[in-house]
């Protein structure tokens, strides 16, 4: 059975909840038939029913709330970033290490010699490390009005990184804008943050051009940038030179969006 | 010798102090975790967090600075020696402060790190820095990572106020004995050295005390004598609060008609809701001025971390930067190979219950140039393996080459559910070609190899560089032609 849903996080999280009422209507034990397919790309299998699921917020809220409570936050932590992976198996992934969780209870972390354990456990470590990273990585910049950050991440970073800017930039008014998913992270200064996604965002694109815009021709040049970029090339030291030990501590795709590489 | 500069504009000055400031190694902005507050800037993330990397692959993680490169001292290693004819020049508190701010916000750093040449006294100095910070912890609310140095010789009022304000404070060792202090840097004493780190010490202790924290729970290795150690710190800090309460009561029986001033604590806690430097403290030494071996290095390590209860040591591969003919590394490059194989033994000690005498020794001072120490001693140490994955406890597996500490905790979890096999401890992280050596799954190798100490290094040495290890005619030496060589030193003798 091939369940195709919506390419987001709620999307993924209803067809979770609806995988589960399926599982529990079929024959027992249950032996991993279902899988879940994110997106549009399908290829079309034979003799394998394929059911559109609709997104559904409660059914997600369900899901959430069924993890967090049976099975423990760390578990829901592992899941979630798991679910943030550009991996297009992993609703599948999860959807085995659910099965799993909830007939072994929180402990499920320890089985990792079971081929989904273990396979969540890589997802989860690859986006808790490359937002560990970007969280490090990201440059804002001054635009007057609010500060914008642009970023292309592998993983889908932004719900992940929420939390550690909106603490650390409680008095800012700051977007993180996530160009390869086309949505943004919003945080008006002292209040809580929210996303705009996709379609908003073009009706958006507009005021945020015009803000663009203004900032490139008639805004006094920051001279922090001009600072940092000085400040940057001073610190290397020219003896200990060593191209290849930058390269594996900072992967060339992380710097299209660095201030001091461009 | 040039005069004070002091018109050049904000962005020259931070060229010019940063450029001073570069050769400090300790950049990291870890070992506090600290929420925001909700109204102002800053937190801090216990793991740290790395910002960007420069050139040379070192991490940018806090706005490194000098406060002023003017300097009294005349130390032969350092650009800002009293005799060098360099542009001297200066912050003032409110460009640290303002500076530190832009950054911050824009997400270039994580923090500051402030330290400075020393200007009239060292308490003159601490006294420019602790005006600093205060300004940035009070006026800017600054809530994110500060690392001071300490400066050796200032006076201990300065040192502890210093302390409420910073999350980690560190005073250099420089070089990692006293005879290769008074050769390199003739100003400084060892004694001023140890006496503020004693001190730092002894307030991070109280201040954990009082707040319900364990020094001990820093460090990963608890073994049996630092158990008992931590069980002695307890039942003396028992004893005090008796004592102390005793006191308050005959005190209370002496002045009852007097109202109570509101009771100092202790010594050494002035601001007691706050921390005193919650970071730790970490210092730094210079490897490769002077004749010190690796081995007195290490010993040198061991004791700062066990009498010192220090969270880092840094080592710097000396760089001669002043061009001084009598001092080596003239020309030369530094001793990078030396300083990476010093940070690998440094990471067996803290993490791993390795101790410096089993690393090196004086017979055997300085580390293996082709394989890392934890290599180096097991190959040394065959006797001890092969160690069975499903069996051997956890300090058992840390001394197996390929396994770190995630992997062997992730060992220990799994196992409890079945049997482990090569294919599963491979994904939970462990290197196999270093590993395959020395563990055994269920009972079996992985595949046939000789327990011999000359066969294993070569493999190793290999894995790591596959160029070193490459005849003259561009075959690679490996397992066959190996055996064939040994037989022909067979068949020759």
């Amino acid at each position: 059975m091939i369940l195709k849903c919506e390419d987001s996080i709620t999307g993924i999280l209803t067809a979770l909840f609806d995988a589960f009422v399926y599982k529990n209507c079929m024959q027992q034990p249950y032996e991993d038939s279902i899988s879940i397919e994110i997106g549009e790309h399908s290829n079309i299998m034979l003799f394998a029913r394929e059911i559109e699921i609709k997104t559904d917020e409660e059914k997600a809220a369900k899901t959430v709330y069924a993890i967090q409570s049976k099975l423990g936050f760390s578990v829901y932590q592992t899941v979630f970033y798991a679910l943030c992976h550009f991996d297009p198996d992993r609703a599948t992934t999860v959807l085995g290490y659910l099965v799993r969780a909830f007939s072994k209870g929180s402990q499920i972390r320890e089985y990792l010699a079971d081929p989904y354990v273990i396979r969540v456990m890589e997802l989860s470590r690859k986006v808790g490390n490359e937002c560990q990273k970007l969280q490090g990585f990201t440059r804002f910049w001054d635009t007057g009005r609010f500060l914008l950050a642009e970023i292309e991440p592998k993983c889908d970073a932004l719900p992940v990184m929420q939390e550690h800017f909106t603490d650390r930039f409680p008095n800012e008014n700051f977007i993180i804008f996530d160009k390869k998913r086309k949505y943004a992270l919003v945080h008006p200064a002292y209040k809580s943050c929210f996303f705009v996604a996709g379609i908003e965002m073009d009706e958006k694109e507009a005021a945020f051009s015009e803000v663009f815009g203004k900032t490139e021709a008639s805004m006094p040049k920051d001279r922090y940038e001009e600072m940092w970029r000085a400040y940057f090339s001073t610190m290397a030291i020219d003896e200990r030179f060593s191209e290849k030990c930058q390269n594996t501590l900072l992967p060339k795709w992380y710097r299209k969006h660095m201030l001091e590489f461009s | 010798m040039s005069g004070i500069i002091t018109e050049l504009d904000l962005q020259e000055k931070l060229k010019i102090l940063a450029d001073s400031a570069k050769f400090d190694v300790a950049c990291t902005s870890s070992g506090v975790e600290r929420k925001g507050d909700g109204k102002h800037m800053g937190n801090a993330s216990g793991a740290g967090i790395c910002h960007t990397f420069t050139s040379d692959g070192r991490c940018i993680s806090l706005l490194k600075i000098l406060f002023t490169n003017e300097c009294i001292y005349d130390c032969r290693y350092c650009v800002n020696r009293s005799s060098n004819d360099v542009v001297r020049t200066s912050f003032t508190p409110e460009e640290v402060c303002t500076l530190t701010m832009e950054f911050y916000r824009r997400n270039y750093i994580e923090g500051l790190f402030l330290s400075s040449g020393i200007v009239h006294s060292p308490d003159y100095t601490m006294g420019l820095l602790y005006e600093t910070l205060f300004l940035l912890r009070s006026k800017y609310h600054f809530n994110g990572y500060i690392h001071i140095k300490g400066i050796p010789g200032a006076s201990q009022e300065v040192v502890e106020q210093i302390g409420y304000l910073c999350d980690r404070m560190s005073v250099n060792l420089e070089l990692p004995t006293a005879e290769g202090l008074k050769e390199i840097a003739p100003n400084k004493v060892r004694k001023n050295i140890l006496k503020p780190m004693r001190q730092i010490q002894n307030g991070i202790k109280e201040s954990r005390e009082y707040h319900g924290v364990h020094s001990m729970q820093a460090r990963v290795s608890v073994d049996e004598k630092s158990y008992y150690n931590q069980m002695a710190e307890i039942a003396e800090s028992r004893d005090r609060m008796i004592e102390q309460r005793e006191k308050n009561v005959k005190k209370l029986e002496e002045k009852k008609d007097i109202l109570l001033p509101v009771q100092q604590r202790s010594r050494g806690l002035s601001h007691p809701s706050r921390y005193f430097v919650p970071a730790g403290q970490s210092t730094q030494m210079i490897v490769g001025a002077t004749q010190e071996t690796d081995y007195q290095i290490i010993s040198v390590t061991e004791a700062l971390y066990q009498r010192f209860d220090m969270k880092r040591v840094f080592y710097s591969a000396f760089v001669n930067v002043n061009q001084d003919e009598n001092l080596p590394g003239f020309m030369e490059k530094p001793p990078l190979l030396r300083e990476h194989r010093l940070y690998q033994a440094d990471f067996l000690l803290r993490f791993y219950g390795f101790a410096a005498g089993e690393l090196l020794s004086e017979k055997n001072p300085n580390f293996h140039e082709q394989i890392d120490p934890k290599c180096n001693w097991a190959v040394h140490h065959l006797e001890e393996f092969p160690v069975e994955i499903n069996k051997a406890d956890y300090y058992t597996l840390l001394r197996v080459p390929g396994i770190g500490t995630k992997s062997a905790g992730r060992i220990l979890l799994a196992r409890k559910h079945g049997q482990l096999d090569f294919e599963d401890i491979k994904r939970m992280g462990v290197v196999l070609k270093r590993a395959l050596y020395f563990i055994t799954c269920k009972g079996r190798m992985m595949y046939q190899t000789k327990m011999e100490e000359d066969y294993i290094t070569r493999h190793l040495v290999y894995n790591e560089r596959p160029s070193a290890m490459l005849l003259s005619d561009g075959s690679k030496k490996t397992y066959e032609q190996m055996n064939l060589w040994e037989l022909g030193c067979i068949q020759q003798a």
